[in-house]
């Protein structure tokens, strides 16, 4: 496992390497997405110049939920997102042929081989808006939450990492699908709002079948004093079963991969 | 898991080895696309049909086959990117679609058409990732990278960026990043497409010193007959799917062209009697003849043509190797009316 983390780090300097040829784009991708953050914190701040509260959640729990949807998403984004948005294209060139003929965690490469660091500006500001939560004692913090809100945001993480297992895996069987990017820009906007905002029936379907309450509802929610353990461990729960879901589906697709022309 | 078997001495062993592929079908027009849309159809294609062969550690092996034959699947097959839909298939003792990195450590595949190479960046740049993909130290790294500098004469455009180096240039970097590992077996997957002659031939070269040093297993395939002619001894010929021959090349030449071809400049252009039988004529132009003549009447025919002592000029050749094979794959050709009789 060391090695290949030691392998996708130098993939990732040579992504880096290989944005700044580019030096105008990086910088622009860097500024613009900044101020997609700022933007989206306006959002926010608009709703609470009407409103005390949004189905429970006052504009400290919403920072809160807003600096952790962010964090989320950037990583996804910085990580995740420029892999799969490449993997159509190598599908049909065969540049996944090479990759799968080399002695490396095939999975592990192709969803994080390339890193765009474009969110980066979002990265750190939504942790700067945390690290002010927690200075203003917006934020609970005590040993059981600390816990709680770490496990949830492995859950989260293992969650997402799940969907683009599948939705790479869905990419190579279907050979063409370049609206995968369409479905995880859907998925977040979700994940922007507490779940609470949604009716019941609605909320079941996060909470199981389509589990996005469980990537910022829930981690926000140990730190903003408004759940329980209950979610959490169940988030956990999901998270796993998704996980060895996901790889089942990755396992399949390899061995029915058919690969490019010849 | 290395699978322990009689066949272990083969470097690459198959029995009966076959894919199939499922392929969409569709007629034309809007009509047919909503149709098919609806109900798609497929066409099982059996790209492979039954592969049976053994090819011996260190044996430099041409495979060859026209467009369609199953030569690049079979070669995915063998290097573990395509699961086989029947038969068996070793590789240095491994099932290939095991995938573990033991094996896939110990070879590698070259596609033509296809780059290692990260576009934006200069070959170093891969050098140094595969340097971590095969975990080679540094000691080993430098001296490996260094030889094949040497070999393939690259020192020029290592830091220049991939997609602005010539198609030449980038091949010469691609098979220098494909064999950093020293794998014991490699699969050459038109190697040369693309390639300007000399650039083709600087390959070739290059295969064949790299081969003489450190003796690797090579399986290739090459619409170029020279690239073939000039590395493989044994060659392996499949046509939809099926091997057709296996063996020596030169075997191959005398069975399926028994003649050759003898062309001659006189100081007329009236060619004269000669009285020896199964000669015949292929061509003139002016002064120029060409004849076909069976490979033991050969120097008798040679010797007629300078005693009547109006030759100029005489070459003898064999057919050239595309046409032979080329005539394997007609659907009247003798060797296919001989694999029917039998």
């Amino acid at each position: 496992m060391f090695s290949q983390l030691t392998i996708i780090t130098k993939l990732w300097k040579a992504s880096i390497i290989q944005a700044m040829e580019y030096r105008g784009s990086f910088m622009f991708s860097i500024v613009a997405n900044f101020f997609d953050f700022i933007f989206g914190l306006l959002q926010y701040l608009v709703f609470f110049t009407a409103a005390k509260s949004i189905a429970g959640w006052d504009s400290d729990n919403m920072l809160t939920l807003y600096s952790v949807f962010m964090f989320i998403y950037s990583l996804q984004f910085i990580f995740l997102y420029p892999n799969i948005a490449a993997l159509a294209e190598m599908v049909n060139t065969g540049g996944l042929d090479l990759l799968l003929s080399k002695p490396v965690d095939a999975r592990l490469f192709i969803l994080l081989r390339k890193i765009s660091l474009e969110e980066l500006g979002s990265l750190c500001t939504s942790i700067v808006l945390f690290i002010w939560l927690i200075s203003k004692g917006a934020v609970l913090i005590t040993a059981q939450s600390i816990l709680l809100f770490l496990i949830s945001i492995f859950s989260a993480l293992t969650i997402v990492y799940s969907i683009y297992i599948t939705l790479t895996a869905l990419a190579i069987m279907l050979e063409k699908m370049e609206d995968a990017s369409e479905f995880i820009w859907s998925l977040f906007s979700f994940c922007r709002y507490p779940t609470d905002i949604y009716p019941s029936k609605i909320k079941f379907l996060f909470f199981t079948f389509f589990p996005i309450a469980y990537i910022s509802t829930v981690p926000a929610q140990t730190l903003s004093g408004l759940g329980s353990a209950k979610p959490v461990i169940y988030g956990l729960i999901i998270s796993i079963v998704s996980l060895l879901i996901s790889s089942a589906i990755w396992k399949k697709t390899i061995k029915s991969y058919t690969s490019a022309g010849g | 898991m290395k699978i322990s078997t009689p066949n272990c001495d083969n470097c690459v062993f198959t029995e009966e080895l076959g894919r199939d592929f499922n392929i969409r079908q569709k007629s034309q027009g809007l009509a047919a696309s909503i149709r098919n849309f609806i109900h798609p159809s497929y066409k099982l294609v059996e790209a492979v049909k039954s592969l049976s062969m053994k090819i011996g550690s260190g044996e430099i092996v041409g495979f060859l086959g026209p467009n369609g034959a199953g030569k690049t699947t079979t070669l995915k097959m063998l290097s573990g990117l395509l699961f086989p839909s029947r038969g068996k298939v070793e590789v240095l003792g491994y099932s290939p679609f095991s995938r573990e990195r033991e094996f896939l450590s110990q070879i590698s595949l070259v596609m033509g058409q296809k780059q290692n190479l990260w576009w934006d960046l200069p070959p170093v740049e891969t050098f140094e990732i595969h340097r971590s993909i095969y975990k080679l130290d540094e000691k080993d790294f430098k001296e490996r990278i260094n030889e094949l500098i040497d070999m393939l004469e690259i020192s020029d455009c290592l830091e220049t960026q991939t997609r602005k180096l010539s198609l030449g240039q980038r091949m010469r970097c691609e098979l220098a990043v494909s064999l950093l590992h020293r794998p014991k077996v490699l699969f050459l997957d038109e190697p040369t497409i693309g390639l300007d002659i000399l650039m083709q031939k600087k390959i070739r070269k290059f295969l064949l010193e790299y081969h003489a040093r450190f003796k690797p297993t090579i399986l290739l395939t090459s619409h170029y007959m020279d690239d073939v002619a000039a590395l493989a001894k044994r060659v392996i010929v499949i046509n939809n799917g099926l091997k057709i021959y296996d063996g020596l090349l030169s075997d191959l030449s005398e069975k399926m062209q028994p003649e050759k071809i003898i062309t001659v400049i006189l100081n007329s252009d009236t060619f004269p009697k000669i009285e020896i039988p199964n000669v015949t004529p292929v061509s003139q132009e002016g002064n120029l003849f060409r004849l076909k003549a069976p490979r033991e009447i050969v120097g008798k025919l040679a010797a007629s043509l300078y005693n009547t002592g109006l030759t100029i000029d005489l070459t003898i050749e064999d057919t050239p190797l595309e046409d032979i094979i080329g005539n394997l794959f007609t659907e009247n050709s003798d060797f296919l009316k001989f694999r029917k009789n039998l």
